[in-house]
């Protein structure tokens, strides 16, 4: 399979210049790292050691390669503050970044997919217009904003969910999802609508081919023709936005650990800035840069799996 | 058989279009209102956005604090109307800042094609790999926490997407033609870029900038909500936000009044960036 | 004609709202088809037979943002007066369509026997193991190769030829009473037309089902209607048995279009004559005879009057100067 074989390299080369441009940034910006590390009344002595220490008297190339090859073997340094190695840092918090993203997701396609099917069965009718109302308004709503907003009214207000903190799974599945319904409705929210008119859009296109004419030709009720014959050729834009979309999503993720006080990756970066700990912060940027690759990979071969005519006619590079 | 052409019956008269001058009349004069109130909120006798009155901290909205004041006693009003000239230059001038180089990408991208083609979207494609929210806080945190910084970073971001934008149009345009008709009267590609492709791509460009504007004023908020953006005393309404989210419980309206000014004119940069991107492009307007 | 008609249509109509204003597209056609008869609906692009056919069987409807008017009897029944479930039922059982383009009318991401078998697991009550077997017997039916292994395959896998036999297996699926047939052969190679045109004959006659095929194509209805019926800007013009129609057509308009057909009688490189002109925009319908403009007999009247429908026994047409009629 050619067309497999020029993604994977496609792949490497991307990760690769994601990586290096991700040691570049933290590297090479003003500030001495070790003045950073050190603050600014740091001895000159104290910082020629530390960064002979560091290595940072090499060439930036040199220990960018240096730190890729531990990179691929598992070792991405260890935190500055603590000495926790970053690889087990993020590992400790992966679970909840992921739980929370992907309840998100749920949440947002749990949304948008009946929104738009209901809404295309009546185009410029009274769901269709309150619907897209709707989006046009979650849509304007910065997800920190609505953050507050969702506690300020079920915490605050009436005091049905916990506004900050979180239950780990292992101390009960019932009070972890309650403790997660917040957050992940934060960036549910907004996301519905981006996908609630991306798919609208394409139901649309869809529903007007000649072989909706024929589905319902044979006497399928509406409905059926919705979702056995309109739902799945109209889902293709769908799932690459839901790939594309996790970018923001991780961003969200990291207000939202932010303001719900949930101990994910997102919170573990916040926490690494702005303790200046700068292996921390180099290690989980290249994760999250390349885990938000890889997915994005994933999406696109999905795509392939998904649309039987991707296989034959999308052969492209 | 039998048939007779019957006289017709009158077809309903057409739908009524939509009708747009008044539904644009809010969010522009929204718009208008704030941009007014950040050029001038030096001289409309505004209380120091600053200055603590720590024995009036968090008093809700009265005649005196007419939005109340916040967790240090601080005039809200002020704080709002100073922080939306934040919000307003950095919204303004970061997607400018990104639409001159990322424009400036796209274009040779989108007319030399070839090498400097696929070396532009390689450039693009990595920058995108990056979660944005991610980059910009990397960015900030070690370029510092400014007012520059912040809107360099939040640039920097928006150089893929006006690249895109400028290379799919350029691309567009460049096979059109009086474009080929300017290349073989011998016009230098020069010449055809400033006078034949330009022109055409401002209007797109335009378009792009109004929703660019929204975006960054909110990623500017969230960077300063993760207190990454605007160093702290100077106003910003992300930063508002959450100061007031500390106190949502005791005074709510110091962290919801920034949240409903800054939904509105979101909201209303979406209302008038959408309407622009339909008179530009009237393909889009279905979606 | 004898007989209860299988189909009746009395003054169908059909409305659109554009921007540039209301369009009729269909404009008072009537016509009756009886069982095993085949009806050929023939005239250009726009004139409104696709239109017509599909407001019929409800695929334009008012839902779709058209406006319908009309009676139409299958059987005796008013298909527009039925409740929905029941219409899908007649629509399901007892009608199967073919359209033009087999590249979209079969969804792309279904494989091909499960398209065939769901009109029959829906109005035969066959379960989905028994649906597939009858899947494979029509694909074999309608002379597609290997029919096990292609009713695993998706559309995209075929030919356009094979696509439609495939189309034409779904429209008989269920063995319905009529079929419709909307240029089922426009977009395919020349050379399989015929093989279509066959095919969809030879099922016709074996199941004794009655046809309506619209064509643009005179030459495609010749040998294979009953009666033909030419259209024109919403407008049934002229109808008459085929042979009739090509000994002497009465409408100025046939006969443009059997002159523009090529005949094995005319010596080699003879030119076809085209019809001068285009056309009539719908939506700026004048009160005149709609061919009028493009008609070499036109006089002021056909200017200012709108023809009716003058009949000669079973053959209607709608114009005041009428060939081969001593007017």
């Amino acid at each position: 399979m050619p067309w497999i074989f020029r993604q994977l390299v496609r792949l490497v080369v991307v990760l690769f210049c994601v990586t290096l441009l991700t040691y570049m940034i933290v590297n090479i910006l003003p500030g001495d790292v070790a003045i950073v590390i050190l603050g600014n009344l740091a001895t000159p002595e104290d910082i020629a050691g530390l960064r002979k220490d560091l290595g940072l008297d090499r060439p930036m190339l040199v220990r960018y390669f240096d730190w890729l090859g531990s990179a691929l073997s598992g070792d991405l340094g260890r935190s500055y503050r603590n000495g926790e190695p970053v690889v087990q840092a993020i590992l400790d918090r992966l679970p909840v970044s992921l739980q929370l993203m992907v309840m998100a997701q749920v949440i947002a396609l749990g949304i948008a997919i009946p929104v738009a099917l209901l809404s295309v069965r009546r185009p410029g009718g009274i769901f269709d217009r309150i619907s897209a109302s709707a989006a046009f308004g979650f849509l304007a709503m910065p997800n920190f904003m609505l953050g507050i907003v969702l506690i300020y009214l079920f915490s605050v207000t009436f005091d049905l969910l916990p506004a900050t903190g979180f239950t780990p799974m292992s101390e009960g599945l019932w009070d972890n999802f309650v403790s997660m319904i917040l957050p992940s409705m934060t960036l549910g929210l907004i996301e519905w609508t981006v996908l609630m008119r991306v798919l609208r859009s394409d139901l649309l296109t869809t529903l007007k081919e000649d072989f909706i004419l024929l589905a319902r030709a044979k006497g399928l009720p509406p409905w059926r023709v919705l979702l056995q014959h309109a739902l799945r050729p109209s889902s293709f834009t769908l799932i690459t936005i839901l790939g594309l979309n996790i970018g923001g999503l991780i961003g969200g993720a990291v207000i939202v650990e932010q303001i719900f006080a949930l101990p994910g990756v997102g919170r573990l970066l916040l926490g690494g800035i702005f303790n200046r700990d700068l292996i921390l912060v180099q290690g989980t940027v290249a994760f999250i840069a390349v885990g938000f690759v890889v997915i994005n990979f994933l999406v696109d071969m999905l795509y392939a799996v998904l649309d039987p005519r991707v296989r034959h006619v999308r052969f492209r590079s | 058989m039998s048939a007779s052409a019957a006289k017709s019956t009158v077809v309903a008269a057409t739908r009524p279009r939509r009708r747009w001058h008044w539904a644009l009349a809010l969010p522009l004069g929204w718009l208008l209102l704030v941009v007014f109130l950040a050029i001038t909120a030096d001289w409309i006798g505004l209380p120091d956005p600053s200055a603590q009155e720590l024995i009036l901290r968090r008093k809700p909205p009265s005649a005196e604090y007419l939005l109340g004041t916040d967790n240090l006693g601080r005039d809200m009003l002020s704080r709002i109307i100073y922080g939306a000239r934040t919000s307003l230059i950095v919204g303004i001038c970061a997607p400018f800042l990104g639409f001159l180089v990322g424009g400036a990408i796209g274009m040779s991208a989108g007319y030399f094609r070839g090498k400097i083609d696929l070396l532009a979207v390689g450039f693009i494609d990595i920058l995108l790999a990056f979660p944005s929210l991610v980059l910009a806080l990397t960015f900030t945190a070690y370029l510092g926490q400014s007012l520059f910084n912040v809107t360099l970073a939040l640039g920097i971001l928006s150089i893929p997407a006006a690249a895109r934008v400028s290379r799919a149009n350029t691309l567009a345009w460049a096979n059109r033609d009086f474009v080929l008709a300017a290349r073989t009267i011998g016009a230098s590609n020069w010449r055809i870029i400033t006078r034949e492709i330009l022109p055409n791509l401002l209007p797109p460009m335009f378009a792009f900038w109004l929703v660019a504007i929204s975006v960054i004023i909110v990623a500017e908020g969230a960077l300063s909500f993760l207190g990454l953006g605007i160093p702290a005393p100077q106003p910003s309404w992300g930063g508002m936000i959450a100061d007031g989210r500390e106190a949502l419980d005791v005074a709510p309206h110091t962290a919801l009044i920034p949240a409903a000014v800054m939904f509105a004119t979101v909201l209303s940069l979406n209302f008038v960036g959408d309407m622009v991107r339909n008179m530009v492009d009237p393909r889009r307007s279905a979606l | 004609m004898s007989g209860a008609p299988l189909l009746s249509v009395r003054e169908a109509r059909v409305g659109f709202f554009t921007a540039r204003g209301p369009l009729r597209a269909v404009d008072g056609v009537s016509f009756d088809l009886q069982k095993g008869q085949t009806l050929g609906i023939v005239g250009e692009s726009g004139s409104g037979k696709s239109v017509l056919v599909r407001s019929l069987i409800g695929l334009v409807s008012e839902s779709s943002g058209a406006e319908v008017g009309g009676q139409v009897l299958f059987e005796g029944r008013d298909l527009r007066a039925l409740p929905a479930r029941e219409f899908r039922g007649v629509l399901g059982r007892d009608i199967g369509v073919v359209f033009q383009d087999p590249m979209t009318s079969l969804n792309p991401v279904m494989k091909i026997g499960r398209q065939i078998g769901e009109g029959l697991r829906l109005n035969r009550g066959l379960d989905a193991k028994a649906a597939a077997v009858r899947a494979v017997e029509l694909l074999t039916e309608v002379g597609i190769p290997e029919a096990e292994r292609r009713a695993g395959q998706y559309p995209h896998e075929l030919s356009g030829g094979m696509r439609q036999r495939v189309a034409i297996a779904i429209a008989i699926a269920c063995a319905p009473k009529l079929l419709i047939a909307d240029e089922p052969t426009t977009a395919l190679d020349v050379t399989v037309q015929r093989q279509i045109l066959d095919l969809l004959q030879r099922e016709q006659r074996e199941r004794g089902m009655a046809m309506i095929l619209i064509t643009h194509d005179l030459g495609v209805a010749a040998g294979r209607a009953d009666d033909i019926m030419v259209m024109y800007a919403g407008r049934a013009v002229e109808m008459a048995k085929t042979r009739e129609l090509f000994r002497s057509p009465r409408m100025p308009y046939t006969e443009a279009l059997l002159r523009s057909l090529p005949r094995l009688t005319d010596p080699t490189h003879t030119r076809l004559s085209a019809i001068p002109g285009r056309p009539p925009d719908l939506a700026r319908r004048s009160g005149g005879c709609a061919f009028a403009p493009r008609c070499s007999y036109r006089t002021t009247r056909c200017d200012e009057e709108q023809p009716v429908q003058t009949w000669e026994g079973a053959r209607g047409y709608a114009c005041f100067h009428p060939r081969g009629v001593n007017a």
